[in-house]
């Protein structure tokens, strides 16, 4: 070949790859509005149960402070706080919740991994501002990965990143502090809690039965469950950026189990009372197919468990429709036979639902009739009945 | 007519001469591929990181990055803060598909991916529980890349990661048409992607999208500056707009700015020699022409359009050539980061502007150089055109000194005069490598001058009448062969100025970095686990120690975030016994006095580039903004400093827990009585639950760093001799064809093959010689400038020049090897003649 040859080759090819390269030029990183697919969505949906989660036992005797950390043995546990707040200044009314949910994918860790250690966390925040009218509500997610959720014993704590549940004191959780802010919401709580009475162990010595079938061959349905019933608050809320001193009371709840409902059984309606003469009432309605299943429990004034007898007797004398249709019990009449009771429950704000992943409805309540008093009721289930 | 006598002309000229023709069109190509691969690859290099990170970010506007990565327990740290900032993790490496493609490995945390994160959204499809996305490993692949390798959702794919092979599920495609980077991305949950990286608690960077639930989408500085505030040391809050690694990545991909400009410079003058020489050869052609009618307007007119026509050519040709070198250089580039940050894939970022600025580059830079000899041939009679434009020894009048001194002034003034102004010193630079391009021919002459002055009076000359024909014919010739000379003088001094620029650099670096770590042992507080414990140093440990047998001194050390004048900045409180006192070296001032006056409390310390940014110097006062308000102190001293060209202030420690008393004690330094025992020092029970460093490592490792941050500029300056050589190949070997008559005297007159190539050989080396002497001065120049001037002005710090006179020598050897090997063909070709 001669030189003008080799050198036409040459160009030709020369271009030629110039040519390709530019065709396979990508463009700009660029936006799309494609709809997203939820992942969180199967949070709670996936319903895949592996073999090996430990069950609630009638036996088992909760052990303290060991038990108020998580159990992840378990595949579900949570850490409930709700409290009827009055600010100092104004008066007003506020009602706060504060919820950390555990979800365990696996019942064993294998993984020397931290992000791989199969825990994940749900936490949800919500502030009722009855004078406004207002039911703000948060929510977050979280492994427990390298620190990010979880909970310790040094000191004894329970926390989904910055929202924490901290214990003053070595060895006990309370007196405790909780820290909470939701910078999209605009809201948040820095509170003091001391206990005004002793721990409450529900159940049977801490053991839940959720149906009346519970035993061998039979299937599950029961957690360990214990209560502080009364704790005395004290604080701050942060409402966008105005700051607000409150004091109250607050109910806490520990609860563990790896299966909460059996076939058949929708949700549960959970009452938490605190009456003005010092006694704390808890009634807890799993509604079924097969009929109803009750827990009650009653705490004195001094902490001590009080005997309760008898089927409550439970009317919903209102409903709520939320805006998009899931309709709610919002207003009750409640009887008990011993102790002798009969009080009208009422929510202080109908809309306190929690349209996040999980939907429910949480809400402060007062209690009038035969007995007056303040508390939370929680109300699950519905929006799959509807 | 006159326009097709001359289109014809011309066409058959370049027909009879191809070897003319190519080598026109190759050194036009070689001047555009270099400046096209040095300027793409550097330019791609950075957008790789933006697209990296842009791709991921969604909106997010910063990202905190540290060399060697973020650890897993900082991040956690982070996210328990109680500002709740909302940072997304990231971890990304390369991995390889059974094909051999590499594609880039991204860990996402997809629970806080759905809650903040709008992109991570839209790209996935498919599906899979969460048990199945957490605790399987399981990945999301390019929907194309998926296609091309056959896959369907479930199979499973195997890759070669850093732990080895794998075999992964596909759980879902990603949405690889609207974003085709996403082509080269393999997606997994962080916790599958780390368990495949060779450093399972270590994340790559974290972004911070914009904050949430907030009207204003930007985060305030009060935030950011609180932010950084919770970083550990040596990690880094940046805007994402301007991604940059590491700061030794700043001085990176300033020096290869530095050397693309360079670049620039010796592809036009490549452009420059290729342009000159064709005309020159083409006279008797041109004569011819004028003979048969042909105005000189005409002609002018013609041999511009000529060189338009070809330099477009050559021009195509050599953005594709460097497109090609480009290609093969980013990997190089990016990697050369790996040690600071995780490296994106590299992908090449060519686009129309480009193309457009590169092709007008290099037809621009033809025609000028066309310009002025075609319109001195135009303007020449044809019987002037006819005679041999040769330049003869005895031709040699003009005032060299003075010309010189012109030259190598007036560059000089405008850096001296503009001192300020980074631009005038980078003009100046170029301009100082124009000018002197222009003395090569009067050094030439005067050293041939020499060289004949000594052949003939050590008689050797006339014993070998060969010796003194190789002086002569290289006058005779330099019309032809300055070109050659530029070109290899400019490539020298180019790699001359970067070696000496890195050089200095890497001397004030080592030496800052050992006077700083001049302590044995290094504590800093651990990384809290848990909620609610105070990141800090206890005061009981820093007396425990001080009770120590073992330790000579104890240097405590905190920091509170600052801005001043708009520069984010740390004050540090820290403690100077005398035996820490070495770790710090002055501008200016009595270091006795100096120490004094820092240890009262009411005068401080500043590095060197705040006091460039600030223009502040010692004795002057700097407003330090307090909790009680500003408060002015005197600046004590300006020491020297690399590590952070925003700049900081030293304040002793009493007075920093006065003015901060919140901060908690950061670090403490430990000076030992007898340094060999460190390591053993450093196992005590009593630092157990601290992080403990020892200063010998991290020195190891500094300086490791810094080898691989800058072996990029090894390869990018052997590239640019690479090109000298083919540059100076493809003009010897024009020059050559041009002298085919004048070697068939040669030969008739009884030289011998042998002696023939000996004299294209020895005239080779002569103008390497006088080329290299000339790159040596020059080369020396530019580093100093660079270093000295340019750096200050960049960074505010100052790089003193090391002058080495090995790296003239290498420099002079470097040119000699390559004017001898671009002489061989030549050579070889006139012995088989």
């Amino acid at each position: 070949m001669k030189p003008r040859q080799w050198l036409g080759l040459l160009m030709v090819l020369l271009l030629g790859l110039m040519l390709v390269w530019l065709a396979r030029e990508p463009s700009d990183v660029q936006s799309s509005n494609t709809p997203a697919t939820s992942l969180l969505s199967q949070l709670l949906t996936d319903r895949s149960q592996q073999p090996g989660w430990a069950q609630a036992r009638p036996d088992y005797r909760l052990q303290f402070p060991a038990d108020h950390l998580a159990h992840n043995r378990f595949s579900i546990e949570w850490w409930y706080l709700t409290a009827n707040l009055t600010a100092v200044e104004t008066g007003e009314h506020y009602g706060a919740q504060f919820t950390l949910f555990r979800r365990g994918l696996a019942p064993t860790d294998s993984s020397a991994n931290r992000w791989q250690q199969p825990q994940l966390y749900m936490g949800h925040m919500a502030l009722t501002d009855t004078a406004a009218g207002q039911h703000r509500s948060a929510q977050r997610f979280s492994r427990q990965g390298p620190g990010l959720a979880g909970s310790t014993a040094q000191p004894l704590a329970v926390w989904l990143e910055n929202w924490q549940l901290q214990a003053e004191q070595p060895q006990q959780l309370f007196p405790a502090r909780l820290q909470a802010w939701d910078r999209q919401q605009q809201f948040g709580y820095q509170l003091r809690l001391t206990p005004d009475k002793p721990m409450l162990l529900q159940g049977q010595q801490g053991y839940s039965a959720k149906h009346a079938a519970v035993g061998p061959g039979q299937p599950q349905g029961a957690s360990h469950y214990y209560s502080y019933t009364r704790l005395a608050v004290s604080g701050t809320l942060r409402k966008g950026e105005q700051r607000i001193e409150v004091r109250g009371q607050a109910w806490y709840d520990h609860e563990w189990t790896s299966s909460t409902l059996v076939e058949g059984q929708q949700g549960w309606d959970w009452f938490a009372l605190q009456l003005d003469d010092g006694r704390d009432l808890t009634v807890i309605r799993v509604r079924g197919e097969q009929g109803d299943h009750w827990q009650l429990s009653l705490a004195g004034p001094d902490g001590a468990p009080l005997p309760v007898s008898g089927l409550p007797h439970l009317t919903v004398t209102q409903h709520w429709r939320s805006d998009d249709g899931v309709q709610y019990p919002a207003r009750w009449r409640l009887k008990l036979a011993q102790p002798a009771l009969d009080i009208q429950i009422k929510p202080r704000l109908a809309d306190q639902e929690m349209k996040q992943l999980v939907r429910y409805w949480e809400g402060a309540v007062t209690v009038s009739g035969s007995h007056r008093g303040q508390g939370y009721v929680e109300l699950t289930g519905y929006d799959q009945t509807d | 007519m006159t326009s097709r006598l001359l289109l014809r002309a011309s066409l058959r000229s370049l027909y009879q001469q191809p070897l003319q023709l190519c080598m026109l069109l190759a050194g036009i190509m070689l001047g555009i591929a270099v400046v096209t691969a040095m300027q793409l690859s550097t330019q791609s290099a950075r957008l790789s990181y933006q697209y990296a990170s842009q791709q991921l970010a969604s909106g997010a506007r910063y990202q905190i990055r540290s060399a060697g990565g973020i650890a897993a327990s900082v991040y956690a740290r982070l996210k328990r803060a109680p500002e709740q900032w909302p940072l997304l993790p990231v971890v990304e490496f390369p991995v390889q598909l059974p094909g051999g493609e590499q594609l880039q490995l991204t860990g996402l945390d997809f629970l806080a991916e759905q809650q903040l994160r709008t992109a991570g959204q839209r790209v996935f499809s498919g599906g899979g529980s969460w048990n199945a996305t957490l605790l399987q490993s399981a990945v999301w692949l390019g929907e194309s890349t998926a296609q091309q390798l056959g896959l369907m959702l479930g199979d499973q794919l195997t890759l070669t990661t850093p732990v080895g092979e794998r075999s992964l599920k596909l759980a879902g495609t990603l949405d690889d048409r609207t974003q085709p980077l996403l082509a080269q991305r393999i997606l997994m949950d962080m916790g599958q992607a780390l368990a495949l990286s060779n450093q399972p608690e270590v994340l790559s960077y974290l972004l911070l999208p914009p904050p949430q639930g907030s009207a204003i989408a930007r985060w305030p500085e009060v935030m950011l500056q609180k932010l950084r505030s919770q970083l550990p040391p040596d990690t880094h809050l940046q805007p994402l707009e301007n991604p940059q690694p590491a700061r030794l990545g700043d001085a990176l991909y300033f020096n290869l700015n530095a050397m693309a400009l360079l670049a620039l410079l010796l592809g036009t003058l490549i452009v420059l020699s290729a342009v000159w020489l064709s005309l020159l050869q083409r006279r008797p052609l041109f004569a011819a022409l004028r003979l048969a009618g042909v105005s000189g307007r005409q002609l002018y007119g013609f041999l511009l359009l000529e060189t338009l026509v070809l330099a477009g050519l050559a021009s195509a040709a050599g953005l594709a050539l460097g497109v090609v070198i480009a290609d093969q250089l980013l990997p190089l580039l990016v990697q050369s980061q790996a040690a600071f940050t995780a490296p994106p894939l590299a992908r090449l970022s060519l686009n129309w502007g480009d193309i457009i600025r590169f092709g007008l580059l290099g037809c621009g830079s033809a025609l000028l150089a066309a310009a002025w000899p075609c319109w001195q041939l135009a303007r020449q009679s044809p019987l002037a055109l006819q005679a041999a434009p040769v330049a003869a020894l005895n031709e040699v009048k003009r005032p060299l000194v003075l010309r010189g001194a012109v030259l190598v002034l007036m560059p000089l003034a405008i850096v001296l005069v503009m001192q300020s102004q980074l631009l005038a010193v980078y003009l100046g630079t170029g301009l100082l490598a124009l000018l002197a391009a222009l003395l090569t021919t009067p050094l030439l002459q005067g050293l041939a001058a020499v060289c004949v002055v000594l052949i003939q009076r050590s008689g050797v000359g006339a014993r070998h009448p060969l010796l003194l024909m190789v002086p002569r014919d290289c006058l005779r010739q330099q019309v032809y062969s300055k070109g050659v000379m530029w070109v290899l003088m400019l490539a020298l001094s180019v790699s001359l100025a970067v070696t000496g620029m890195t050089d200095s650099f890497h001397t004030a670096f080592q030496g800052w970095i050992g006077q700083r770590l001049n302590a044995q042992v290094y504590t800093s507080p651990p990384d809290r686990d848990a909620p609610g414990q105070k990141a800090g140093l206890s005061t009981m440990l820093v007396e425990q120690l001080l009770t120590d047998p073992q330790v000579k001194a104890v240097a405590r050390r905190a920091r509170q975030p600052l801005t001043l004048a708009g520069l984010s900045l740390f004050i540090y409180g820290v403690d100077f016994p005398p035996a820490a006192r070495t770790a710090y070296q002055f501008r200016q001032g009595d270091s006795e006095t100096l120490w004094q006056g820092f240890q009262s409390g009411s005068e401080v310390l500043i590095s060197e580039p705040l006091a460039n940014h600030l223009q502040l110097g010692r004795g002057d006062y700097l407003s330090l903004p307090l909790v009680s308000g500003e408060q002015s102190f005197k600046i004590a001293g300006v020491y020297y400093d690399y590590g952070s060209y925003q700049g900081q202030v030293l304040i002793s420690y009493p007075a920093f827990q006065r003015h901060w008393p919140e901060v908690p004690l950061g670090g403490i330094r430990l000076y030992l009585h007898n340094p060999d025992q460190a390591e053993s020092f450093a196992r005590q029970p009593v630092l157990k639950p601290y992080e403990v460093r020892l200063a010998g490592p991290i020195i190891r490792r500094s300086e490791q760093l810094f080898e691989q941050t800058f072996l990029i500029t090894d390869a990018l300056q052997l590239l640019l001799l690479v090109v000298a050589l083919v540059a100076m190949v493809s003009n010897l070997l024009a020059l050559q064809l041009h002298r085919q008559p004048e070697l068939q005297r040669y030969r008739a007159l009884g030289l011998s093959r042998a002696m023939r190539a000996g004299l294209l050989m020895g005239q080779a080396l002569l103008l390497a010689f006088s080329a290299g002497l000339l790159a040596w001065l020059l080369g020396e120049l530019m580093a100093w400038l660079l270093a000295e001037r340019v750096q200050l002005l960049a960074f505010g710090w100052t790089v003193p020049w090391q002058f080495a006179p090995e790296r003239g020598l290498i420099a002079l050897l470097l040119g000699l090897i390559v004017a001898l090997l671009a002489a061989l063909y030549p050579a070889f070709k006139e012995v088989k003649s």
